[in-house]
């Protein structure tokens, strides 16, 4: 039973039909299916056919997914398709393609042959009680109950502390307090580091991306749109970057195809596939 | 001595799973990917980072002292 079509990438004619030779069936997908173009307009879509289920998110998969994409990026302009792709038929596919054509060509035209780079950038210090091992699970009930003793005592515990020293609810409270302030402190350092690597690493880049404080112990990620013959000044500038900034750890990673500056569809993609966030605009 | 930059590897890995499942073009009539993957990936940021911060302390750490005088070098 055919189960459909997995993407990989979207190309534009010019590499459907000339550096790239489908019929020399050179790359391999899955199930060891041939990579094909599918479509005949400005933007066609990289496929082969799949007959089992939807390859799981695996890390070999995903390597596997990215090969493909890199091996037609060598060829000419492409843009990456989001994994899991699958498509139920040659009917859908082309459908597909006709409902995004403008972004796609649009996407193209702007990315195709760039390629981005990720930076992230992990706060400076950590206590012991932030490492996982350490982290204490509690049921929702006992959370529920022991925050609802905390906004009780925080009405009082400030103006006037009990005699008998802080108990484990004033504790708990300033425990939270602080945790607060942490993410606050975390989310503007965040802003004012974002500001700061516009600065320096924006300058050898076209377009740049910034989520601030996206998960707990990332300060920072930041994605930037380079033009392949700017990556050796981007990547000197991100050494300047480590320089001056020695008491963050700052990661680079790249170049990759330019995943994260394709245009989103008009209609919201599932909120669930987002990374948890922290909230730091409030 | 030097820890070997591990890290690296294991952080060029989550950043390749967030852009493929995450980011990339989005064809009408995707499925989208089961919640289990997606807590898969978060639960592999966490466990990757925690790593990195370990491994950067352990570096700052044996760069300003000697391994006899961290306090609470016991508490592993």
């Amino acid at each position: 039973m055919a189960s459909g079509y997995y993407v990989y990438a979207i190309v534009g004619p010019e590499l459907a039909a000339g550096a790239w030779s489908p019929e020399r069936g050179d790359l391999v997908g899955f199930e060891e299916s041939p990579v094909r173009t599918f479509g005949d307009g400005d933007a066609r879509a990289v496929a082969s056919c799949l007959d089992g289920p939807r390859p799981a998110a695996t890390p070999a998969n995903a390597r596997r997914h990215e090969a493909i994409v890199e091996a037609l990026a060598r060829r000419g302009p492409v843009l990456p398709v989001r994994f899991g792709t699958v498509l139920a038929d040659a009917h859908t596919l082309a459908r597909s393609l006709a409902t995004r054509r403008d972004d796609l060509v649009a996407d193209l035209a702007r990315l195709g042959g760039k390629v981005e780079f990720g930076v992230l950038v992990l706060a400076p210090a950590w206590s012991p009680a932030d490492q996982p091992g350490n982290i204490q699970i509690t049921p929702d009930a006992n959370l529920g109950a022991a925050h609802d003793h905390v906004t009780r005592l925080s009405a009082t515990t400030d103006a006037a502390p009990g005699p008998g020293g802080p108990g484990p609810g004033t504790a708990y409270l300033r425990a939270r307090q602080a945790e607060h302030q942490r993410e606050a402190d975390a989310a503007a350092a965040a802003r004012r580091l974002a500001a700061a690597l516009d600065d320096t690493l924006g300058a050898h880049a076209l377009e740049s991306r910034f989520t601030a404080h996206p998960a707990r112990r990332l300060l920072l990620r930041a994605t930037y749109l380079v033009d392949p013959a700017a990556t050796d000044r981007f990547r000197a500038a991100f050494g300047e970057v480590r320089r001056r900034h020695r008491e963050l750890r700052c990661l680079l990673s790249g170049p990759w195809p330019p995943y994260s500056f394709v245009t989103a569809p008009a209609e919201t993609v599932d909120s669930k596939l987002h990374w948890p966030r922290h909230n730091p605009s409030s | 001595m030097t820890i070997p930059e591990d890290d690296e590897r294991d952080v060029t890995l989550l950043e390749l799973l967030d852009r493929l499942l995450d980011k990339g073009v989005v064809l009408t009539g995707d499925i989208t990917l089961a919640v289990a993957d997606v807590d898969l990936i978060e639960l592999g940021l966490r466990l990757v980072l925690a790593s990195t911060e370990r491994a950067h302390q352990l570096r700052t750490a044996r760069a300003a002292f000697p391994a006899s005088a961290l306090p609470g070098a016991a508490d592993g």
